[in-house]
């Protein structure tokens, strides 16, 4: 008897439906309730995870669809404080470099920082876009930490060589892990602007990252200061939908 | 998007064409915890004396970092923040086929 099988002959004993299954405009189950209330956590508890709980996190991302099962993905944990402390400076220095080229109402050089800023922005549009161009300010001044405090950070190194469209496999692999952390009670937070120890030679040669792997993302883990999570509300989105020869718009 | 919007790139000061998130305080209900303001990503928050206490409020500058993703409004233990309007940068990088703050349905 398959799983599916089984949880649904358990739940026809109870007298209520399957969670695996559609029913209008009913609760949210478990699942979605994860999902939906998930937030970023940037603000974590000195204590520990569980390695046990890391492992099974891990688990969840080892199970992650990828293009042609090519998992094409490699886990660093980092446990280790004086490291993810090191880490934190390397960033901050490279920040304050940055946020001295490019930051034109702070920087001492004036008119030259805005016309630098005009010239990178449009060089790097997605780096510098406008949340992550104050944020290199925030973390030069001390202000956002890259980690948050987090006693755990895992990494996820993308394989070059991975079929198809390996940064999308690695988005989908940490979601995973995201989500089953959540479910066990624990905060995470993805810390994109890793994305700066690329430019420090001895941090890629501590982390293992060289060819054929790159430094895709990191997921700060911890547990939370109070309670971070809970369902907000979000911008809807606009969806074409076509149906029956005819498209409409859904909101 | 028009051709023009697709090659420039706003100033990220220009209040005229940048359309950060905002957000409103009950200053009834927030007992100025803190909470919100050490857990902003965009550090867009801060406290400050009213009414004889302490309450939430967002940073003035040209560049209020919020992008209205709510965490404040999740990490309020009173409900007493939240994001009001979403943010829209403009030129390169308008929003597109956006609608309202909504919170989840069950459809
Ligand atoms: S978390 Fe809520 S109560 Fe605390 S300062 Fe922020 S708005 Fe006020
Ligand atoms: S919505 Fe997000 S960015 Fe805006 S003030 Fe709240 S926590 Fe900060």
């Amino acid at each position: 008897m398959g799983v599916m099988e089984m949880m649904s002959e358990t739940s026809a004993r109870e007298g209520e439906a399957s969670m695996y299954e559609y029913v209008e405009g009913r609760d949210f189950n478990p699942v979605e309730k994860v999902i939906l209330e998930r937030r970023s956590v940037r603000r974590y508890r000195e204590e520990q995870v569980p390695e046990g709980a890391v492992r099974r996190i891990l688990e969840c991302g080892r199970f992650a669809p990828s293009a042609g099962n090519s998992q094409p993905w490699r886990f660093v944990v980092v446990r280790d404080r004086k490291m993810l402390e090191g880490m934190e400076r390397a960033v901050r220095l490279r920040c304050r470099v940055f946020s001295f080229l490019l930051d034109w109402r702070r920087s001492p050089l004036g008119r030259l920082a805005l016309l630098n800023s005009r010239l990178f922005i449009r060089l790097k549009r997605n780096e510098l876009a406008p949340a992550p161009f104050a944020s290199i300010t925030l973390i030069a001044l001390g202000k956002l930490r890259l980690f948050h405090g987090a006693p755990t950070v895992i990494f996820i190194l993308e394989d070059r060589r991975g079929a198809g469209k390996p940064h999308v496999d690695v988005g989908i692999c940490g979601q995973n892990m995201v989500l089953a952390a959540h479910s066990l009670g624990l905060g995470t937070c993805w810390v994109g602007f890793i994305e700066l120890l690329r430019y420090s030679p001895y941090w890629k040669r501590r982390l293992g990252v060289r060819y054929p792997y790159r430094l895709a993302e990191a997921i700060a883990l911890g547990y939370p200061v109070g309670k971070p999570d809970g369902m907000v509300a979000r911008e809807l989105q606009e969806v074409a939908w076509f149906e029956d020869g005819k498209c409409r718009t859904v909101l | 998007m028009a051709v023009r919007e697709r090659f420039s790139v706003p100033r990220y000061d220009d209040a005229a064409l940048v359309r950060t998130g905002r957000v409103e305080v009950d200053e009834e209900k927030c007992n100025g915890c803190g909470m919100c303001v050490s857990i902003c990503p965009g550090k867009a928050l801060f406290l400050a004396e009213a009414g004889g206490k302490m309450v939430a409020r967002m940073v003035q500058a040209e560049l209020p970092e919020c992008v209205a993703c709510n965490d404040c409004a999740a990490a309020c233990k009173r409900e007493a923040i939240g994001a009001v309007r979403g943010c829209d940068f403009g030129m390169y990088y308008k929003a597109l086929h956006r609608g309202d703050l909504c919170p989840p349905r069950r459809f």
